[in-house]
């Protein structure tokens, strides 16, 4: 039995939640709770978070979708210089070694930090360059985004999202879209750790989980009234599906855009309507440009299978013995499952439907 | 004691009101010729309907609509705006315990601060009945310009699919149905 002080067990506990080991009501007290951070961690506490860290992150990854039989491109280049596609759970498609976390100080400080602290707190506030994690602390704060938003909105958990190096969390941005409505003008999500190595492996485990996620947020709008609420959704989410699929582009990871399309299967079902997206908005008095960007804010997601149908319009053009060529069949594979040309003309209808100059 | 002297702030300004609203689509033209000569195809066309060219852009303004096309990618901007001057009054009446005393100048002084916010409340009600009859204007317009729009995309597309087809070959016959609204080439290759 190792023996921690009473600031190290609530350190731990917050942990073990973020990590799904304790329910959220044990947790909420401690979030709620100040108290004065020691100077250090004893060893035994520092052991035991090394401990959580390394099985609890990869078990909520292999549980999430990691355990799932899937086709992805392959990190490594064959002979050829092209990705191979492989099939199998995560660590059989990448060598578990090539699958390593690595956290650095920067996850105890948060750890001992929100423990002290309420996340709202800006007298002393956390806050780190995003560039300075390491994927290891990215999946954490991630872990820990997901449940500071189920338990402590109340607590100052949106102020959290818009300083660093949250704003710039990619992969929460990307999970969970409308918490990002109020991030400053210039902020960016940082994909780049995500579209490779083993952080494009985290995504492709958490492909599932990103298309539950999408399904949700867009099923939400339907009950959207105020119009103002739903063009800053419309915003976030353009911002990050931007930066998101200009990065798995640039590195020829179209796969890891999946989810998309998992999502629009579900969602553009033969029955889809408008107003699945826009049932509930209060349209009184608006002028004619607000209502048409209060639309375009509602079909952002609709509007981006445009953009997937150019990929599997691209990657009709590639030859056999073209750079990308895996990439791209995978991807007309991906698209083919889910007869993309039906669920992208069903999406241009109901945005042509919304156009306003087309509605009166 | 009761405050016996009545405080009256009158204020009166003129104010210009504009209001103002637009909508943008893009045409959906096939590109049966390159991308120039379709857009080019769609100048003269808007031309012919009374467009003024300004470059690449081709502008009408009809009935205080201005409606802007840009031939290049499609993009159609339909905006509508209004402005005029407004005279805006208010008056505030309150009491105060003397007549040009001190009391009076905090009485005024306040009236004066609520004479404001009633001065622009009454300016946002002025601006908000304005925008409501621009975009009701806009809204009126909308159908009609649509509708001529997508005539002209027609015409462009078809006056193209004639280019493209004497390009192939010979054409030996050519039938147009304006109102069923078909074109049926044929070419000897």
């Amino acid at each position: 039995m190792q023996s921690v002080s009473r600031f190290e067990a609530s350190l731990l506990r917050l942990l073990w939640y973020f990590l799904h080991r304790v329910p959220p009501d044990r947790a909420l007290p401690l979030l709620e709770n100040r108290c004065t951070a020691p100077t250090c961690l004893h060893r035994n506490a520092v052991n035991l978070v090394q401990d959580a860290l390394g099985k609890g992150c990869v078990l909520l990854l292999a549980r999430r979708g990691g355990w799932r039989r899937e086709r992805f491109l392959s990190g490594e280049r064959g002979g050829t210089g092209v990705s191979p596609v492989k099939e199998g759970r995560l660590w059989e498609r990448t060598p578990p070694a090539d699958l390593g976390l690595s956290f650095s100080a920067h996850t105890l400080r948060f750890l001992i930090w929100i423990t002290a602290n309420r996340p709202g707190d800006s007298d002393r506030a956390w806050s780190v360059p995003e560039e300075e994690l390491t994927l290891g602390d990215r999946l954490l704060l991630y872990f820990a985004h997901e449940g500071l938003r189920n338990v402590a909105e109340g607590l100052g958990a949106p102020k959290l999202r818009t300083e660093q190096p949250f704003v710039q969390h990619a992969l929460c941005w990307l999970a969970f879209p409308e918490d990002y409505t109020a991030a400053p003008i210039g902020a960016r999500p940082n994909f780049a750790p995500w579209t490779n190595g083993a952080g494009a492996c985290m995504l492709e485990a958490l492909q599932p989980e990103l298309a539950r996620r999408w399904i949700e947020v867009e099923s939400n709008k339907e009950r959207l009234v105020d119009p103002q609420t739903m063009r800053v959704l419309g915003l976030a989410q353009e911002r990050v599906l931007t930066s998101f699929l200009d990065a798995v582009e640039r590195e020829g990871r179209m796969d890891l855009a999946r989810f998309l399309l998992q999502a629009a299967a579900v969602l553009l079902g033969p029955h889809a309507h408008t107003g699945m997206w826009t049932a509930r908005l209060n349209m009184t008095g608006q002028r004619v440009a607000d209502r048409a960007a209060t639309y375009q804010a509602a079909t952002i997601f609709l509007r981006t299978l445009d953009r997937l149908q150019t990929w599997e319009r691209r990657a009709r053009g590639v030859g056999y013995f073209d750079e990308g060529y895996a990439a791209t069949q995978l991807w007309k594979a991906d698209w083919e499952q889910v007869q993309g040309d039906v669920l992208t003309e069903r999406a241009r209808a109901i945005v042509q439907a919304l156009d306003p100059m087309r509605q009166v | 004691m009761s405050r016996a002297y009545r405080v009256t702030v009158r204020e009166s300004q003129n104010r210009v009101i504009r209001a103002e609203d637009h909508v943008s689509t893009r045409l959906e033209i096939l590109e049966v010729l390159p991308p120039e000569q379709m857009a080019g195809l769609l100048a003269d066309e808007l031309e012919r309907r009374g467009f003024e060219r300004h470059g690449t852009r081709l502008v009408r303004q009809q009935d205080g609509v201005t409606i802007s096309v840009e031939t290049t990618t499609g993009t159609v901007t339909v905006a509508a705006e209004a402005s005029e001057e407004a005279a805006i009054q208010a008056e505030r009446t309150d009491r105060a315990y003397d007549d040009v005393g001190p009391h009076a100048k905090v009485v005024r002084e306040n009236l004066k601060k609520q004479l404001e916010k009633d001065i622009e409340k009454k300016v946002g009600e002025k601006t908000a009945s304005l925008q409501t009859k621009v975009t009701d204007r806009l809204e009126g317009e909308l159908s009609d310009v649509r509708q001529e729009l997508d005539q002209a995309v027609n015409r462009v597309t078809a006056e193209a699919l004639k280019r493209k087809a004497a390009q192939m070959g010979q054409i030996k016959e050519m039938t147009e149905d304006p109102q069923a609204g078909s074109l049926t080439i044929v070419v000897e290759v």
